[in-house]
């Protein structure tokens, strides 16, 4: 298993280093020079060339390379362009935001998610099951900014009860919170229904109905825990995704999370914040695919010894 | 396998509570930091000012603010804002004339290159320190400064060669040469900054607002909202001070609260909902929804006018009949209607009616039979292709498309190439005027900063071709240039917009330029308001307000 753990965080390290790379490469080689789009079109050659010199981006792309990265070392993400304030504070204050709202999203989506998944999966073929299917394919085919705009019109235009942005205390995080949950929720019921529906027909949940058992106790302690690997490997991953691209629902909602923020500094060329914002997103997806691929390590020992 | 379970559970719950302590760790130290002049003195209730306490209002912007440092800020929603807590030597009245603020008058030398202001006495910035002759060379010197790199002093350095000290209340700024719209450089920057905090160096300047105006901001979130609130002990609350600028004694709120909201369907729902008190960049079809449900629209003509820039060194486009029959046949009115809903103004001439030396040409009427037969002469008669560039934004490719529809009533077939912002601005002026690569035509806005010809005509002169200017039609006429360059030396107004009405004549003639329309800004604001508008130059007008709660 130690063996099994070092070959992994070498392999992190080394995707960790090409990320890198492809970001700082990325932002740099697409056309559109930062010191022109922050001073505006109007500003003369001069006054573009001494902001290029003032930010270092006359220097060769290697060496500007490696500066990054000798920053990112000692925890220094560089300076933004836009408003020449670290970058690592204009990311902090937008980490909280995201990863609240990513939390709360997940939590509901997983519980509710699980219930319709479960509910569907005990009435195949019912009426329940077409129902809880049919909300689950919704979930997931209704665009999330509509879906924003819906709940804003219902419950901050015609009911008051709900603020239609920004970030005044809990209340302003339900509609968001709840719209960035509604596709995991959906895909959450699936996975639970499919992964029900095999290991309802399992030798072990028959023999527990022989026992004579409770349909409760069958379906609640040994289909339902069992069919929890597949979702919770699907949750993992899906988190990733809850903290890296909310963008249409920050921007609907007016939330100031790191999706925006990314948009934002992608339009005006802030090279430090979208390589600080990739290389985060990123570290994101390789922490919780390394967890997820260690927990398989451990549950099953095939994998251990055929890597 | 039950073990396994628990196992997993816990692993993932301690990860989102590793990651979760220190997400929340860095967002509190950081919106700590994002707060400023925690430290400021305490505003006392003292002097005229009658504004009652509880006008706490809250306005949605489009954008989000990068700056505040008025030598650095680049965008409009920035300099609406830097207006609340600075201010400049002069401003523009509401017939844009020049207004004094910080100067109480100037003195223009014969030659037209040396400005003496008489300052006005009595001010301080809201960390206490006193506007005088001192704290405006401090000013100057640190935007003279090349070393600073800043965003946007150029039109300042371009023209100002140093500040010099007469007495306590009076500067004389030397120019490097006569420049007569000098004081509408000076009126349209955004203001002066306490010398305290010039002394701090570059990093405070990203992070302090430090100013004179009639607001102080109290608190800033990156991302989320700049609360501005109102200095009771404003100089221009006190007559013995402002004299006959004074403000009335309820003239204002007593804060106001800024936030970036990108989505206009987000917007309006915070307005009817009562969030919001005021919200910006409202589209003239969403007008209807605002009226029936309590909102009251208000608008403002600005100076962003819409060009249509034929390149002239294009083999086509070089063709004046090319260009003239391009401008007959475009129904500007009609874009009006289709893409804006008709909000925006039908311009009839090259630069918008607040622009000082404008003159109407009249609208060019829409003229197909006469369109087809320039084109033929021009030997064009059976049809041609020309490429066309612009930005991708929504209502920019619908007025290209517009546009392009137009153009194929006359047998010109229009390829239209949309490109991202930061593209686009890397493009222009990376070519040469003639590279076959290049565009034809380019369909953009412009908006004026100075609200002066030398500006807007100036920019279609030789000397101003892009990447150096901003003259995207590779115009070029030596009497119009001559125009140009004696009109930015000559102080006498009349004198002045003679030249510049004869070069408006020379580009009617000439049609290097196709004006399409002028934008309007418009606006919604609430039922705690009412009279709300804008000033001429297109900024909120917080003063002739009422707060009615």
């Amino acid at each position: 298993m130690i063996a099994y753990l070092c070959k992994r965080l070498v392999s992190v390290v080394c995707t960790m280093l090409v990320v890198s790379i492809v970001a700082f490469s990325f932002i740099h080689l697409i056309p559109g020079e930062p010191a022109r789009l922050l001073a505006g079109e109007k500003a003369p050659q001069e006054t573009i060339e001494r902001i290029t010199e003032k930010f270092g981006l006359n220097q060769p792309l290697p060496v500007q390379y490696i500066k990054w990265m000798s920053g990112i070392l000692k925890g220094d993400f560089g300076t933004s362009f836009r408003t020449g304030r670290p970058v690592s504070e204009e990311i902090a204050l937008r980490y909280g935001n995201t990863f609240r709202m990513a939390v709360i999203a997940l939590i509901w989506s997983v519980i509710v998610g699980l219930l319709i998944g479960v509910w569907s999966g005990t009435h195949a073929g019912k009426w329940q099951d077409y129902t809880g299917i049919t909300v689950a394919v919704a979930g997931q085919a209704v665009p999330e900014f509509w879906i924003g705009l819906m709940l804003i019109y219902i419950f901050s235009i015609r009911l008051k009860w709900l603020p239609a942005s920004g970030m005044a205390g809990w209340k302003a995080l339900i509609l968001p919170a709840f719209t960035l949950g509604g596709w995991l929720a959906a895909t959450v019921a699936r996975y639970t229904r499919s992964s029900m529906l095999e290991t309802l027909r399992e030798d072990y949940t028959r023999t527990a109905r022989a026992k004579g058992l409770s349909e409760r106790v069958v379906v609640w302690k040994h289909a339902f825990r069992n069919s929890m690997i597949s979702v919770v490997t699907i949750v993992g991953v899906s988190f990733g995704d809850l903290l890296g691209g909310a963008v249409l629902i920050e921007t609907v909602f007016a939330y100031p999370g790191l999706g925006s923020y990314l948009v934002d500094s992608i339009g005006l060329r802030d090279y430090a914040a979208v390589q600080a914002l990739i290389l985060i997103i990123s570290a994101h997806y390789v922490i919780i695919n390394l967890l997820v691929d260690l927990l398989y390590a451990a549950i099953n020992p095939e994998i251990r010894l055929t890597q | 396998m039950k073990k396994y379970l628990a196992f997993l559970l816990a692993i993932t719950m301690l990860a989102s509570l590793l990651t979760g302590c220190g997400g929340d760790t860095n967002s509190g130290s950081g919106s700590d930091s994002g707060s400023q002049n925690e430290d400021s003195p305490p505003v006392e209730m003292t002097g005229n000012c009658t504004v009652p306490a509880n006008s706490d209002i809250v306005v949605i912007n489009y954008s989000d603010i990068s700056t505040f440092f008025p030598a650095d800020v680049t965008q409009a929603s920035e300099y609406s804002l830097g207006h609340l807590a600075y201010e400049s030597l002069c401003t523009f009245d509401d017939d844009m004339n020049i207004q004094y603020v910080l100067a109480s008058g100037c003195e223009v030398s014969e030659d037209g290159k040396d400005y003496t202001f008489t300052l006005r006495k009595g001010i301080k910035f809201s960390d206490g320190e006193d506007w005088n002759a001192e704290a405006c060379k401090a000013n100057f010197d640190m935007i003279l400064d090349e070393s600073n790199a800043f965003l946007n002093v150029w039109m300042i350095t371009d023209v100002v060669e140093s500040c010099e000290v007469v007495d306590d209340y009076t500067v004389m700024l030397h120019l490097f040469d006569a420049y007569a719209p000098m004081l509408n450089v000076l009126a349209s920057f955004t203001g002066f900054v306490s010398p305290a905090l010039i002394a701090k160096g570059p990093e405070a300047w990203k992070n302090e607002v430090v100013g004179t105006g009639q607001y102080v901001q109290t608190e800033y979130r990156s991302g989320e909202s700049a609360v501005y609130t109102l200095n009771r002990n404003y100089w221009g609350y006190d007559p013995e001070i402002a004299g006959d600028a004074v403000l009335a004694p309820d003239a204002g709120f007593n804060s106001i609260t800024v936030k970036p909201v990108s989505e206009e369907a987000t917007r309006i729902a915070m307005l009817i909902s009562g969030e919001a008190d005021i919200i910006g960049s409202v589209s003239a079809t969403n007008i209807p929804t605002l009226e029936a449900n309590g909102g009251t629209i208000t608008k403002c003509v600005g100076a962003l006018i819409a060009y249509l820039y034929f390149n002239c060194q294009k083999p086509a486009t070089s063709d004046v009949r090319v260009r003239q029959a391009i401008s007959l046949a475009i129904d500007t009115a009609a874009l009006n209607d289709v893409v804006y809903g008709g909000a925006n103004q039908v311009c009839d001439s090259v630069l918008s009616p607040s622009i000082s030396g404008y003159k109407s040409s009249g609208i060019i009427e829409t003229n197909l039979e006469k369109a087809r037969e320039l084109l033929a002469e021009a030997g064009y008669g059976d049809g041609l292709t020309l490429v066309a560039w612009e930005e991708n934004d929504t209502s920019d490719i619908q007025r290209g498309e517009f546009i392009q529809q137009q153009l194929e009533q006359i047998g010109i077939t229009l390829q239209i190439q949309p490109m991202e912002g930061g593209v686009l601005a890397t493009e222009i002026g990376g070519h040469e005027p003639s590279d076959p690569n290049y565009y034809d035509l380019y369909i953009r806005g412009y908006g004026s900063d100075t609200y002066d010809s030398d500006e807007m005509l100036g920019r279609f002169s030789t000397p101003a071709w892009a990447p150096v200017g901003s003259n995207y039609t590779y115009y070029s006429n030596a009497e119009y240039d001559a125009l140009i360059a004696e009109a930015a030396k000559t102080i006498d107004p009349d004198v002045r917009n003679e030249l510049y009405s004869q070069a408006q004549d020379i580009l009617r003639e000439d049609m290097p330029v196709l004006p399409l329309l002028v934008n309007s800004y418009i606006s919604a604001y609430g039922k705690r308001i009412e009279n709300f508008n804008y000033h001429t130059n297109s900024f909120y007008n917080y003063n002739d307000a009422t707060f009615v709660g």
